[in-house]
Formats: structure tokens, sequence, C-alpha cells
């Protein structure tokens, strides 16, 4: 397929996960109006419904939606109800905190990845690679809320070396960083053993490939087989879980963001949800989708890069 | 002092508590500039032998409990990882048999082919270039000189199999081991590697140790012969000696395993069973948003076919020529134009549930033993299948007995019913596969390459069995193969196909003995003049 095709695909997947949002949201029991009655008892079954109508929440869901979809394709997504304000404002500050954490943990967790994954691959069965194969069970068996508490307790609590709660945009630029640490410690953790097994898998397809045979014929050195010959190839596969791992890390973000109460837009996502904040949930979770499909799209590109079969006609 | 001294070799492949001994005490020689030939079938132990040399054998499961193995004297059995590597690519270098997979798929021809220069000779960038031009020319590849940024999936499989060569030569080794080199490669361009392997011999004066389990290229190419069997060598020497008066009872199986024979007279006056007339595949070429179809790869091209109970075509063919879609259109796996009749139904006409009753009557055996049979079923249950669909009403007892029939008829005991396909070896698997076809009382049997896959001996028990078959049951058969050896044994008629349209078509004898086209000269030529030459000699 071509980039245009790539683009109409991207937004169509965009359409079709406002439409889902838009509608679980509306289908979720009580609406704002709901929430103002209960702030305030001395609203008639009249008021309700008269403001209701002021809200066009009387209307069907369907024609709903239909009339946000109109607004939003004219970049209009709305009023924040609960922050009294556009939902863009309330989410550009909280869009830099978010990608400031997920940046920093996936840079990381690549990092240790790549040396990890390729030395397991290299001696498999050998003691490094039974370690960092416990290491990476552990990672996955942990949800992220339990580790992020128990991080908390230990680190923030017990030791007081790290604050439990993120205050970026606050204090001097050591002090913000050391807010950081725990969730993105918590982040790495989680996706680090799910990077670490994968490209433990391909590196040693990549190994066991008939070409490595030729390389080592050739007279090249073990280090030279495994960077130069084999962890090219180990690559394209990798890369390709690593980006559908990422719709994961939108899930991580909720929790994650949460527990440390860190001003990102899962947690936003959050509020937004339980004040039943309709505009900025929806675009919350849009642009977090446009988060994933951007990275897959610049995925796509990477294999074009990387492996000389693959063109953008996507032919292989 | 020989240039390579093989002495007791042997090879252990430990897997937890088993140890196989894949190579037991072979000692052998080759001297300066001198080619031996190792011969054997699959899992005789040659292409272990020969890693073995390098040590590129996968140690610490790979074990050598004993030998050694002196290159100019020196012990390379026990050498240190520095001395392997400066005599890898350098004074020994290896070519292997899968062009397809054994060049880095994300290196250009250039940098694979100067990485050897790079290792050993220190080469500047420049001087490299110049000394990869000067490789390619010499193993037949100008064209690509100006194409050094060129990718292994840009090139044919010969064309990928000489920049494996030209990366072997690099340095100038004394000895060359080419395992099973000419194996995945088209006849004609087999024909070719092989003269300039002779040709850059004789150039080089390079020593060759060359395994293969064919033996016309041993009788082509070699001066001394082992052959091995079952992880020994069981008898060496001079390769005319060895054709002409081979000592040990293997070796003599070996050179008398060769398909022969000729197919049973039929009745060329009966109605043909399955007639198609200007038969045609075309499969689009979609470009663009709107997928529009611009242009159509001709894999069948007009092709008219038909055949008599109890007749042989052959069809034979390169990679590429349209065979294997030909025997799925005339059995209606693919869609096609042209008329297609089977016992006077036009297929083309009838919807695929009408066509299936016909099913019963017309079967495929495939050339893959091992890909074809599902490893989840049991040979009994694979067999029965057939049975299951075309007579819903048989009783088990029936479908067995059916199926026992069937496995015995293939030359099978009737308890290997109760096992796995990958308790059998790959020619009991295609006697499987044969007797799943079988068991339907098929008219008609397309066998796509169906001894391709197998030992030289096998392919001969195979096609006997095939032979009988035919003539007890009055079967039709469109024997798919590029192994022309194997068509003769087995055709009445052959139809040479290139780029989905026939070359040339007639009686077997004539066509083989006596091609008319150009083409089909070449391909008898490269093909069968090593059988020509045997009878001679």
């Amino acid at each position: 397929m071509n980039i245009l095709g790539r683009t109409v695909q991207a937004l169509l997947t965009l359409l079709a996960v406002s439409f889902l949002v838009y509608i679980l949201i509306g289908l979720m029991p009580g609406d704002p109006v709901d929430l103002m009655a209960a702030g305030n008892p001395h609203m008639t079954p009249a008021d309700l419904a008269r403001l209701r109508a002021e809200y066009g929440l009387d209307q069907p869901l369907l024609a709903r939606y239909g009339r946000w979809l109109i607004a939003a394709l004219h970049g209009d997504l709305g009023y924040s109800r609960s922050y009294n304000l556009p939902v863009f404002e309330v989410i550009g500050p909280r869009a830099a905190h978010t990608v400031v954490l997920f940046g920093t943990a996936l840079l990381i967790t690549v990092a240790l990845a790549l040396p990890m994954g390729v030395y397991a691959a290299r001696f498999p069965g050998g003691i490094a690679d039974r370690m960092i194969n416990f290491f990476c069970l552990a990672g996955v068996s942990l949800p992220h809320f339990w580790l992020g508490l128990l991080l908390i307790c230990l680190f923030a609590v017990t030791l007081g070396w790290l604050p439990a709660a993120t205050t970026l945009s606050e204090g001097s630029l050591w002090a913000q960083a050391k807010s950081l640490a725990l969730p993105v410690i918590t982040l790495v953790v989680a996706e680090l053993a799910v990077y670490v097994r994968h490209l433990r898998a391909a590196m040693l397809e990549a190994l066991r490939a008939d070409h490595i045979r030729t390389a080592r014929a050739k007279g090249c050195s073990e280090s030279r087989i495994v960077w130069r010959h084999a962890f090219q190839n180990a690559l394209t596969p990798a890369l390709t879980v690593f980006m559908l791992d990422l719709g994961t890390i939108i899930g991580g973000a909720v929790t994650v963001e949460t527990i440390f109460g860190f001003p990102g837009m899962g947690k936003l996502l959050f509020d937004a949800v339980n004040g039943n904040d309709y505009n900025l949930a929806v675009a919350d979770l849009l642009i977090l989708t446009c988060f994933v499909v951007v990275a897959n799209f610049a995925a796509d590109g990477l294999y074009v890069v990387l492996d000389p079969r693959v063109s953008l006609a996507g032919k292989k | 002092m020989a240039l390579l001294d093989v002495k007791n070799l042997s090879v252990d492949f430990v897997n937890g508590p088993f140890t196989t001994h894949a190579v037991k005490d072979v000692s052998f020689s080759i001297e300066k500039g001198e080619t031996l030939a190792v011969v054997g079938e699959s899992g005789s132990g040659k292409s272990v032998t020969a890693l073995s040399v390098l040590q590129l054998l996968p140690y610490p499961a790979a074990k050598h409990p004993g030998g050694s193995i002196k290159f100019r004297g020196e012990e390379l059995m026990k050498a240190t990882d520095v001395v392997l590597r400066s005599i890898r690519g350098n004074k020994i270098s290896m070519i292997f048999q899968e062009p397809m997979t054994s060049l880095n798929p994300l290196h250009t021809i250039e940098k694979q082919i100067s990485e050897a220069l790079f290792l050993h000779k220190h080469m500047n960038p420049s001087a490299a270039r110049q000394r990869v031009i000067e490789l390619l020319e010499l193993v037949g590849l100008s064209k690509l000189t100006s194409r050094l940024g060129a990718y292994p999936h840009e090139l044919s499989g010969g064309q990928r199999q000489r920049v494996m060569i030209a990366m072997a030569l690099a340095n100038e080794p004394d000895l060359l081991i080419a395992d099973e080199p000419t194996t995945a490669v088209d006849v004609t361009v087999q024909a070719q590697l092989l003269k300039l392997l002779r040709d850059l011999q004789k150039k080089l004066g390079m020593a060759i140790m060359l395994i293969t389990h064919d033996l016309s290229i041993v009788k082509k190419m070699a001066n001394r012969v082992a052959v091995m069997y079952k992880g020994e060598v069981v008898e060496t020497g001079e390769t005319q000696k060895i054709f002409s008066h081979p000592e040990h009872e293997y070796t003599k199986m070996l050179l008398s395993a060769q398909p022969r024979g000729n197919p049973q007279p039929y009745d060329d006056k009966a109605t043909p069973i399955l007639k198609a007339d200007q038969l045609k595949v075309w499969f689009p070429v979609k470009t663009g948003i709107f997928r529009r179809t611009t242009d159509y790869v001709k894999a069948v091209d007009g092709i008219d076919v038909a055949i008599r109970p109890g007749q042989t075509i052959g069809v034979v063919g390169e990679s590429g020529s349209g065979k294997t879609t030909l025997g799925l259109a005339l059995l209606r796996l693919l869609q096609s134009q042209g008329l297609v009749s089977f016992e006077g139904h036009d297929l083309g006409k009838m919807t695929e549930k009408q066509i299936r009753p016909l099913r019963r009557d017309m079967q495929i055996v495939f050339q893959d033993p091992y890909g074809s049979l599902s490893p989840r079923l049991s040979v009994e249950q694979i067999v029965e299948e057939g049975l299951l669909v075309h007579f819903p009403n048989m009783t088990k007892a029936e479908r067995t007995a059916k199926v026992i029939a069937a496995l015995q008829e293939t030359g099978l005991d009737a308890e290997t019913r109760h096992r796995y396909p990958h308790e059998f070896s790959g020619g009991q698997r295609q006697r499987i596969a044969i007797a799943r076809a079988m068991v339907l009382n098929p008219k008609f049997v397309i066998l796509d390459e169906p001894t391709s896959a197998l030992d030289m001996s096998v392919q001969a028990q195979i096609v006997e069995l095939l032979r009988r078959l035919q003539q007890t049951h009055n079967l039709a058969y469109m024997f798919i193969s590029h192994d022309l050896r194997v068509v003769r044994a087995m055709s009445h008629q052959v139809i040479v196909m290139r780029n989905g349209r026939v070359v040339e078509t007639g009686e077997a004898r004539q066509v083989f003995e006596n091609p008319r086209e150009d083409y089909t000269k070449t391909l008898v030529a490269a093909a069968l003049n090593m059988d020509v030459a045997d009878t001679g000699t």
C-alpha cells in the first residue's frame, strides 16, 4: 500500500475510535446533568429537562455523535465541562508531560533491552540468559499498579529518597527529574520484559539463518556476526512487536499516571470519565490513539530504511 | 604432504541424554588442485564432514570424540578461534546449497563480497571495489559491475550462487568446499555453474571438495570420489574406477538407483478422460490507489492437453515456467479461462459444489512430503479423510479396510495407520500421500514433483510404485517435474513449458532423443548428457 493508502487507513482508524469512544461513554449510566442534580438538591425535573435540551443530551446518541463529528472536523473538539476550558487548552500541557514520561521510559527501555536481548540470545540457556529470563517473567507478572505502589512504599515512604507524586513544571530541573523517576521505573520494568523477550526470540531466529553460516565461513568474528549480520536482521521483526506494544502502553498510562498523580493524559482520561466529561474524554483518547497511529506510521517508514526488500509500495 | 588431510574424524551431536553419531571415523585427503567428490544420500554425514573442516558445526552441541584435520600440516581441530578465522574465507572457503538464504538479505552484494577482503586483506575501500568488480567479471556477472548496490533479492538464484562463488574466491583460496552448490537451481543454470567452477579451478589452481548427492555431477567434476553411507566412508577411489568397478554394495546400489525403464503401453484410441483447450491462467497485476489491473502475469498462456486412461503426460520446465499452475488449473483449484472437460463434464460451467463429486476421480500428490501431510493427524485420519467426504455412509470398519488396502498397495504396513507423519522418512511419507490419493480409486492423478525432495534410490522406488499403480488401475497421470530423468522413466508424452507456453510437445522418446526446439535441446543436454555418457562407458 502506498503512503496515501496508509494515510486514509490511519484516518479511518481515528474515525472508528472516535465513534466507539463516544458511543461507549454515552452508554454509561448517568450524564453530566445527573451530576449537577446531585450537587444541587433544589433542581426540579423541569430544570433538568431544560438543561438536557440545552446541552443536546435529550437527543439520540447517534445524532449527538454526528453533531460532535461535524464540529470536530472543523477543528472544534468542544468545551470541557469540568475544567471550564476548551479541551485543547486542557490537554495541551498534559500531552507534553505524557510525551516526556513515555519518551523517557521508552528510551531507557530500548537502551536496556537491546544489549539484554542480544546477550541472552547469544548464549541461550546460559546463566545470564536464565537470569534475564527470570527478571522478564517477574516483570511481566507484576501489574503496573502493584509495582508502582511497592516502589512508592520503598523509595518515597521508607527511604524517603524520591517523591511519591510527580511535579513537572515546578521546582528545579533536578527535582523534576527526581519526581519522574518512580513512574519511569514502573513503566520500564513492565515493558522491558516484553521487549527483551521479543528481541531475544528475533535474535535467535536471525542467528539460525543460513547467511550467518556464510558469514562465519568468511572468517567473521563472533561479535561482527552478532552485530553486523544477525542484529540488523532481528531488528525488523522486533520493531513490529514494539510498535504493536505501544497500544498497551496507553493502558499503562492511565494506571501509572493515576497512581503517581502524574499530570498527564492518562490521569486526565481517568478524571474525565469519572466526571462524565464527554468532550474531554473523547478528545483525550483520540489524541492517545493518534500517538499510536503515528508511531506505527513511523515504524512502516523505518522498515523501508532497515530492509531493502520492503518498499513503500508495500511489496516484499 | 596433502593439502587437506582428514584422519579418523568423528562427529557426535548431543541432544540432552541422546547422542547421535553423525560421522564415524572418516578419513580422506585432498591434494593441491584436485577435486574430491563426497557423495551420499541425505543423512549420510557428508555435509557435517564438510562443515567440520572449517569447524563450523554448532559447537558445543556438536562434538569431535576423535580425529584430526590437518590443512598444510596445521591441525584445525584444536585450533584457536583466531587461527580458524584467519583460514576461513581466506585459505579455505565455502559455498552452500541455498542461494536464496545464504546471502545476508540486508547487505548489498558489494558489501558482502568486499567483507572477505576487508577481513583478511585489510584492503582500502577503493582497492576493494576494484577487486569486487574483477571478481564479478570472473564469475560471469559483468552485468552487475554497474549495480554493486544491488541486494540479493534483486538477483536470480543462479546469480546469487555466482555472488557466493565470487565471495568464496575473493582471497584466492587453496581449497574450496562446495556443499551441494547446484542442487537448488534449475538444470540449465546448474550446467553453467559447474562449467564456471571447472574453469575457475583451472585458472586459479585451487582444490575443490564437492559435496553432492548427484552422481552425474560427480562424473563431470571429480578426480576422486569418497562414498559416504550412514556416517562412514565406505569406498574411496578414482572417479573412473568407482563408476566402472564399484566394490562396496552401497556404491553399487547408488549407481543402479537411477530411475530407469519405460512406462507401460496404453490404449491410444480411448476417449480422453481429461481435455483442456486454450487453457489460460492470468494473474492480474494491480497498481495505484484504486488497484486497477494494469497488466497480467501470464502463468499459463493457451495450453491444450488431452489425457487418456493409462497414459502419462510429463510436464517439464524450469522453475516459474507455469507447470504447477497448469496442474492446479486442470483440477479447477485455480480460476482459469478456456475449456477444461473431465469425463465429458465442462468444469468451467460448473460450480464448486457441482464439481465436488467429481473430485474423488481427480487427485493430486504434492512435492513436499514434509509440508503436505498434517502433523496433527494420524496416517489413518489423513488417508480416510477423502472417504469421509465422498462416502459419508461408509461404516468405520469399511473405511479402515479401505485405508489398510491403500496403505498395503503403496507398500506400507497396515499398522502404520496408527502413527503420525513425523515418524516416517521422506519416501514413506510420499507413499502415505500417494495412498491418500489412491484410496478413492481416482481415474486421474496429478503428480506435482512427487520425487524431487527424495533421495535417488527412493525416487526409483516411487517411480516403480507409480508405474505399478497406473497399470493396475488404468490411471491417467500428469507428471510434473523439473527432473528429466524421472519424467523419461514415467511419461508417454511430454510437454515442455517455458514462461507459461508450450515450447515443444510430442512422444516422450522423440522429445528426449531428437528435440526440435533450441530450448528443449539446452534442457535435455543439461539434464541428460551425463546419462548418455554413462551408457557410452
